[in-house]
């Protein structure tokens, strides 16, 4: 009777653990279940959509200290991909993104603000085409759970927010092609063993 | 509208810019009773009026090499009207030499510092201003030369015309590497200067001496430097096309056949870039006409 009942309270407080809010763990972001969507419009007629195919970075996350929680992220430049390879390599040339000369694409957070169960506002600095600029943008957790190949604890994220290109220095084209650039950043990590 | 918006900036500003800065320096000349030729502080306002027209002002500290060659544009004019003002026609070699070496440095400083080592770094630094110095020895001689040929006869203006060509064909084939912008500004130096040589040529004045090359061999170095190691302008056109600055030759000193020369590498650098550009994929920006025959075709198909 003794040993059933060690055996119950075991059970109990191994739910109880599980149950309990997980602390700050840092997060590999996975750049092949991740995308970096960015969308213009073309000759004020078309939105165009376009992505980043090098994404990299880390996310520490803290389910019950949302606020302590941050996100570093770097896009590589010359992986933009329209599916044409003579406007890519436009695109990453100094008419654009200068890739070359600034190859990476990268946000940094400053700090994270929970603004419902699953929402936040993160703000941090964006670095594009060799400036940086504070920016506030909206994210959601979209979800957290084991992967269910090798358990590995996972979580992700997509946020959305709009530049101004010419903030930035790429100035060309700008009307013909819209100055404010959309981009939807969907992040998948996986927890660092 | 779209032409208008890249003509304008591109061509018409810096000619408007050029031939009024060139009369004013040529009446603030003969005014003060020295002889300025004028031609270099001309280029270079006309230059960094069509860049700001096309690119914006640019960022104070300089974050990209465009932005750096801008200022480097107004330390060239700066040192143009200096030793304007002490009276040198020639440039020293030390000025030559800094403004070359600052050029490259600085334009590729993204290089120097994120893909080179110290060892790379110096052989690609002493190869390019070895480079770029030879294409300046062959400008400031150009252009620093009389008009008259040994026969006698003005060879200024067949001079003129392949000084144009060599120019205006390095923003054609910067224009189908990759980048607009940088075909642009060099379509910009090339219209300054074609401002500067029609003035000149209708006020019977002298539009270059020596000291003035500062400026284009400045922009000039900046935008291949550019063009080859961020806008993908090949080795060879590269190479090709800095040859046909380097045999550029002084009008009075030789026949039309060696003026001519330089046209020869040239020609074999644009139909490189030529035959690449075309063999590259369907052109997205492509007119809807195009694509309509296109579209026709495969459902031909």
């Amino acid at each position: 009777m003794n040993h059933l009942m060690r055996r119950t309270c075991l059970f109990a407080a191994t739910l109880l653990l599980l149950a309990l809010p997980a602390t700050a763990a840092t997060y590999t972001i996975d750049g092949s279940h991740s995308s970096a969507v960015f969308r213009v419009k073309h000759f004020n007629v078309a939105n165009f959509y376009g992505t980043f195919n090098g994404i990299a970075g880390t996310i520490n996350y803290d389910a019950s200290k949302p606020a302590a929680s941050s996100i570093e992220v770097t896009i590589k430049a010359d992986s933009v991909d329209s599916r044409n390879d003579r406007r890519d390599g436009h695109i990453k040339s100094p008419d654009f993104l200068n890739a070359a000369e600034f190859a990476d694409i990268t946000f940094k957070s400053t700090s994270v603000k929970p603004t419902g169960d699953d929402t936040f506002e993160i703000t941090g600095k964006l670095t594009l085409h060799g400036v940086t600029k504070d920016l506030t943008i909206s994210a959601e957790k979209t979800g957290q759970g084991p992967n269910p190949r090798n358990g590995d604890e996972m979580v992700g994220f997509e946020a959305q927010f709009t530049v101004d290109r010419t903030e930035f220095g790429m100035n060309f084209m700008a009307g013909p092609l819209s100055e404010e650039v959309h981009f939807i950043l969907a992040l998948e990590a996986a927890k660092k063993k | 509208m779209l032409l208008q918006k890249l003509l304008i900036p591109g061509v018409l500003v810096p000619v408007a810019i050029a031939a009024m800065a060139f009369v004013v320096a040529q009446w603030a000349g003969k005014r003060a009773g020295k002889p300025v030729a004028g031609g270099g502080l001309a280029v270079a306002a006309a230059y960094l009026a069509a860049s700001v027209a096309l690119t914006g002002w640019p960022h104070w500290p300089p974050v990209a090499a465009i932005q750096r060659l801008f200022f480097l544009v107004i330390v060239a004019m700066i040192a143009v009207w200096i030793l304007g003002r002490l009276g040198r026609s020639q440039s020293p070699w030390v000025v030559r030499g800094l403004l070359s070496a600052a050029t490259l440095g600085l334009t590729l400083q993204s290089q120097i510092k994120n893909r080179w080592s110290v060892s790379e770094a110096a052989l690609w630094l002493i190869g390019l201003l070895i480079g770029a110095r030879a294409l300046g020895w062959a400008f400031e001689r150009n252009l620093a030369a009389p008009e008259t040929a040994p026969s006698g006869r003005s060879a200024g203006w067949l001079s003129a015309a392949v000084r144009l060509a060599l120019v205006g064909s390095t923003a054609l084939m910067l224009g189908l590497s990759e980048s607009a912008q940088l075909a642009q500004l060099g379509g910009a130096l090339a219209s300054g200067m074609a401002a500067v040589e029609i003035v000149a040529l209708l006020g019977r004045s002298t539009p270059w001496r020596g000291i003035d090359a500062l400026v284009p061999v400045t922009v000039l170095t900046g935008l291949l430097a550019i063009g080859y190691f961020y806008a993908g302008l090949g080795t060879w056109p590269g190479v090709l096309l800095v040859l046909s600055f380097v045999l550029l030759a002084p009008a009075n000193q030789h026949g039309t056949g060696r003026i001519l020369l330089p046209l020869v590498p040239l020609v074999i650098a644009l139909g490189l870039v030529i035959v690449t550009f075309l063999n590259q994929e369907d052109d997205p920006y492509g007119d809807y006409s195009q694509q309509e025959v296109r579209a026709s075709q495969v459902i031909l198909v």
